[in-house]
Order: structure tokens, then sequence, then C-alpha cells
């Protein structure tokens, strides 16, 4: 893997981090709230947002290393070799 | 002058996806995908509205109060009336992306008009829309909207008065006004689906969704909007107490802010002569057919003798302007002879990108412009020439 | 002339025919009139209306006129101006290299470029691989005298549809 692949690597694992802090917020919430769910819910909803956020974000950087892709077409480099990773 | 104006932004445009394209895969582009997006942002208001039409109730005594309750009593009832809030703006933002690129990038020559006209009365309606949600919320800024769409309405003359009746549900404010309004937001909002079936209808496999990263990314982001500046009422509107400063949307509420300096007439007009620009930019076109050259070869012509009934160019063409007929005669050339099917192009439909000639493999298809002889003997010259040339 | 083109220094430049879509790469500045390109002279560049207005056949029927290579350019995928002529090409290219093996041409000579309008310097960084590949593959074998007639073909009304007879490399140029 190149320098900028490790870097996509890297952004995926700090993601990942990000999302689970998130989703842990969102848990703590449920335990520790009042049961009617109405304190704080704009962190709770942020915590969503960013959830969200991150996932997309995921999946552009596994693109970006090449691990999924949509359609074979652009994964492939007619010119460089059969197929390339990471797609530019 | 509207063509050089054009050509240079459609230079930009483009420019602009080289700088994109260098940090995304180029489908993953999001300027590419601005209708979809738009498509999103539509589905997320029809399902926080679902949401929040079971909360709201139209009366002018409890409409205030309902979206109260449901923004602080029911449990995320604040973010989902948040999300609406926000993927409305998302939603006329989109659509203006995907105005905007589809002009500066031709998109809308030959066939390609119909998805232009019925996306021009879907921002039309669009806007309108949001307008009538802000009504609804019934508060000080609301009853201010009533009252200056109420008076732009009446400013129209002859019909003025019938058309603001209509909104207000009867002469004066009264018990029918709110659910004329939630009716006139809810109507409208179906009727875009049927808008949208038009605007698909002369293309194959339109790109209805966005790639998963942008559904994912543009959930996200109205989502976090929602719960970091959350969407509030504001005062209960109160019919006759004298106006004060209100928070202005710029995406739905414009039109009533120019109504506070600016005569009503004016600003209808204005708005009117707006759309009626918009409707004849299809029928503008940006070069000559000179200037277009290959890309105004001709309609694609079906050469009867050769067609086999394949089928392969019906399914290649992207604007569905091929159809197949059940042969009415037997082809020429022996693969042609015991045909069922014939290809036939629509011309009203076809815009000469010659997609079906790179489909057909029995020749039976030509783009009177660019014909494959021609194509033949330019490049045999070049394979000819190109030997003859020095390092 | 001989059939590897090559010119009395002794550096061989590659034949090459590049198809390119109008709505893709600009090519006014890096092209003369007659679609030559100014930096890689023996390169020859068509503009046809969409890259699926391509038929593979003529990709075909050039590599066995002795062209050394042939290319496509397209719109960057997701932007065809048609919405899918690019995908549709990029199918059939590869369609195409498979049934080049199994007629031992080398599916290398073939290629498929997506480019936008303004992207002059990504497209001829490529087509420069592009060359340099060709180089190392060398030039193309001699053409057959007479190519077989596709079966299809046999009787086309109106000749519009001509079966190109192979050119011998020896006939072109000077």
């Amino acid at each position: 893997m190149n320098a900028s692949g490790r870097l996509y690597a890297a952004g995926v694992y700090a993601l990942a981090i990000v999302g689970a802090l998130c989703a842990g917020l969102i848990l703590m919430g449920e335990r520790f709230g009042s049961p009617e769910r109405l304190d704080l819910w704009g962190l709770g909803g942020a915590a969503l947002g960013a959830i969200f956020i991150v996932y997309g974000l995921i999946l552009l950087l596994l693109r970006k290393l090449g691990m999924i892709s949509t359609r074979r077409a652009e994964a492939e480099d007619d010119l460089r070799g059969r197929w390339t990773k990471p797609v530019p | 002058m509207y063509r050089r104006a054009l050509t240079a932004l459609q230079r930009f445009t483009l420019r602009l996806d080289v700088a994109i394209n260098r940090v995304y895969p180029t489908d993953l582009n999001p300027l590419y995908y601005t209708g979809g997006l738009t498509n999103l942002f539509l589905f997320i208001l029809v399902l926080s509205g679902i949401f929040i039409f079971f909360y709201y109730v139209p009366s002018l005594f409890e409409g205030h109060a309902s979206i109260v309750y449901l923004t602080e009593q029911v449990p995320y009832g604040g973010l989902i009336r948040g999300i609406h809030r926000y993927s409305a703006d998302a939603f006329i933002i989109a659509a203006l992306l995907h105005l905007l690129r589809n002009w500066f990038t031709d998109r809308y020559l030959f066939s390609r008009d119909s998805p232009w006209i019925s996306g021009m009365f879907m921002l039309l309606l669009g806007g309108f829309i949001g307008a009538t949600g802000y009504i609804l919320v019934w508060d000080d800024r609301g009853l201010a909207i009533l009252g200056s769409f109420n008076e732009l309405l009446r400013s129209i003359p002859l019909v003025g008065r019938a058309f603001a009746d209509l909104l207000i549900g009867g002469e004066g404010l009264g018990e029918a006004t709110l659910p004329r309004i939630l009716l006139l937001h809810v109507g409208p909002a179906s009727a875009l689906y049927v808008l949208l079936w038009w605007h698909y209808v002369r293309l194959r496999h339109p790109k209805i969704w966005p790639p998963a990263t942008w559904v994912l990314v543009s959930l996200g982001v109205v989502t976090l909007l929602a719960a970091v500046i959350p969407a509030v009422s504001g005062a209960p509107a109160a019919p006759g107490a004298s106006p004060t400063a209100i928070a202005l949307d710029v995406f739905f509420l414009l039109p009533f802010w120019l109504a506070g300096f600016l005569p009503p007439l004016v600003v209808v007009l204005s708005i009117a002569g707006l759309f009626a620009l918009g409707f004849v930019v299809p029928y503008v076109n940006r070069e000559t057919d000179a200037a277009m050259g290959v890309r105004h070869a001709g309609v694609a012509q079906v050469i009867d003798g050769n067609c086999t009934g394949c089928e392969l160019c019906y399914y290649d063409c992207p604007y569905n302007a091929i159809v197949m007929v059940a042969s009415p005669y037997q082809g020429l050339s022996r693969a042609a002879a015991s045909r069922k099917l014939l290809a036939v192009v629509m011309d009203s439909r076809c815009v000469e990108c010659g997609i079906c000639i790179g489909a057909c493999p029995f020749e039976a298809l030509e783009l009177p412009g660019m014909l494959e002889s021609e194509i033949t003997t330019r490049a045999t010259q070049a394979v000819g020439a190109a030997g003859a040339v020095r390092a | 002339m001989t059939t590897a083109g090559a010119t009395p220094q002794g550096t061989w430049a590659p034949k090459v025919v590049g198809l390119v879509c109008d709505w893709a790469v600009a090519t006014s500045t890096i092209a003369d009139g007659d679609g030559r390109l100014r930096a890689h002279p023996s390169v020859v560049l068509i503009r046809v209306p969409c890259s699926g207005f391509i038929r593979p056949s003529w990709l075909e029927d050039m590599l066995k006129a002795g062209a050394d290579g042939v290319f496509v350019v397209g719109c960057p995928y997701g932007d065809c101006l048609n919405r899918e002529g690019n995908y549709l090409m990029r199918e059939r290219v590869d369609q195409l290299r498979r049934r080049l093996q199994r007629r031992k041409v080398d599916p290398a000579r073939l290629g498929m470029l997506a480019h936008g309008l303004h992207d002059e310097t990504a497209f001829m960084a490529d087509v420069g691989v592009f060359l340099d590949r060709l180089r190392e593959l060398g030039p193309a074998a001699v053409p057959r005298a007479a190519a077989p007639a596709r079966p299809a073909a046999s009787a086309t009304p109106g000749g519009a549809a001509a079966t190109p007879q192979a050119v011998p490399a020896e006939d072109g140029g000077a």
C-alpha cells in the first residue's frame, strides 16, 4: 500500500472510532437519560447525524482504497494495468 | 451575448469538475448527482412530514401549540421537525444546483426539453410548498407571510381576488384557513411525484438516488443541523398585532421580503417573468448548428434491410427513442430475412448521440452526418498517413 | 515506407488512431486541423458525437489495418452528456478485448480513456503512457491482404456499410 493508501486507511480507522464514540454517547443517553427522552435531545441528534456522516465518509475512503466499487468500469485502468488500486 | 455568457459558465462548470475529480472518484462526484440529491431530500421531507402530520392540528387556536408540543414534548420530535426544516432548504439548494448544472452543460437540447420543463414546474411548486410550510407553523412569521401572500395574490388583476380567497379558504382569515393551507402544502407535494414521473419518462436508467456515500452524508448533515440549530417557532400568531422583524429563510421567503418594499404587482410580475425565461431556456441553443459539428449529425436512421430485430439498440438508447415493432416485411440480408421485430427510431426523442450505431452489430443504423464509410475512410487515412511521420 | 513505419533515424513512432467523443477532452489546442496531435504526430484523432457511437468492429478493423494502437476517449464516468454512453462503450471495449485475444490480436493495443472537456493535461499524460506501452509491444503484425467479410454485411443495400478491406501499411504514406 502506498503513502496515500496508508493515509486513507488511517482515516477509516479514525472515523470508525469517532462513530463508535457517537454510538456510545447515544447508548449512554438511553441508559442514563430520562424515560421521556427529552433532555439533551440535541446531543443525541448531533451524535446520530455524526454517525451518518462518518459512515458516508468511511465508504468514500474505502472507495478510494479500491476496496469497494460500484462499477468495474472505472476501477480498471487500461494503460497502467488491469486493475489499479487505489482509485484516483 | 447570452451564448457567450453560457459558454463561459460551461467552461467554469467543467473546470470545477476537473478540480473536484482530483479528490473524488468521478462517479462519486456529488455534482453528477444533483438530481438524485434533490430526490433524496424530497423523500426525507415526505417521511418527516408524515411524522409531523400526525401531531399537527390545523386550527387557528391549536396550530402553534401543536407544533410546540411536537418540538418539546415528543421524544425526538424536535429533531424530526428540524430535519424537515433543513431538508427543505437542502431540497431547494440541490434543485438549483441541478438546474444550473444542466443548463450550463447543454443537457436540455432536443427531446431533453421534457425533463427541463417538468423541472421548472417542480421548482415553482417546491417554492410554493415551502412558503405554505412556514405559514402552517402559525407563529408571527407565518402570519406575516400569509398576509404578504394574500396581498401579492390580490394585486393580480381580474383573477387575483379569487386566488387569494382560494389560499385563505374564504373571504378572510377563519377556521377554514389552516386546513386549506395544509391541503395546499400536502397536495402539491404529492403532485411533485407526478411531475417527477414526467421528468423521468424520457430517460432510461435515470439516476434517481445518489451513491450511498452521499445519501449517508446528506442525511447526516441535516440531522446534525437539526440537532445543533433547533428549529423553533416564534410567538403565536396574533392577528391585529403590529408586525415585528422576522427571521428570513432566503430560499422560500425572498418574494415576501421583497414585497415589504416593492409594489406587490411588481414582485408577482418579476417572479412570473423569471419563470417564463426559465421555460424558454431549452429552445435557445447555445451554439449554432454548424458549431455543434458532430454532435448535430442528424437523427439516427434505421437501415431496414439489415435490421435483424436483435433489440440491442433498443436496450442501449438512453432516451427510449427506439421502439421495436412487429416486422411488417422481411429484411434483405440473410440475417435480416427471418426477423420478427424491426427497430424504429422516434425522431422526436432522438438526440443524435449515435449510441445505437455503436450498439448495432448488423450495420442497420447510421447517422446521416457521420456515416460508417466516413469513419473507416478517415481511419484508413490516419493509419496510412501516421506511418509517414517521423517520431 | 516499411510496414514498421520506421523513420530514417531508426526511432519508431507507433501509429495510433484515437476516437474522441466531442464532449470529452477538447483537442483544438493540442491537435491540428487534421486531428494530428502536436506533441505526438503519429497519433491521429477523429471526433465522434458520443463515445457510445463507436462500433467495436471499427476498432478491430483499424487494428487489423495496421494501426499499432487504437484508443477511445469518453467523458468522465458519471458525466456522459448522453448519460450512459461511456459506460456502454466501456463494456463494449471489454468485450472486444476478449474477442481480440481469441483472434490473436494483442488486446493491450486497445485502450479506453475518460477525460472531461478541460482535462487536456491528464489526457496527454495518458496518451504518453499508452505510447510507451505500444513502444514496448513493438509494431503491429503485417495485416493480411484481404480481411474476410463479416457475415451480417453480406447483402447490404446502398453500400452504405462498406466492409473496409485491410489497407496494407505499405501503401500508406510517402
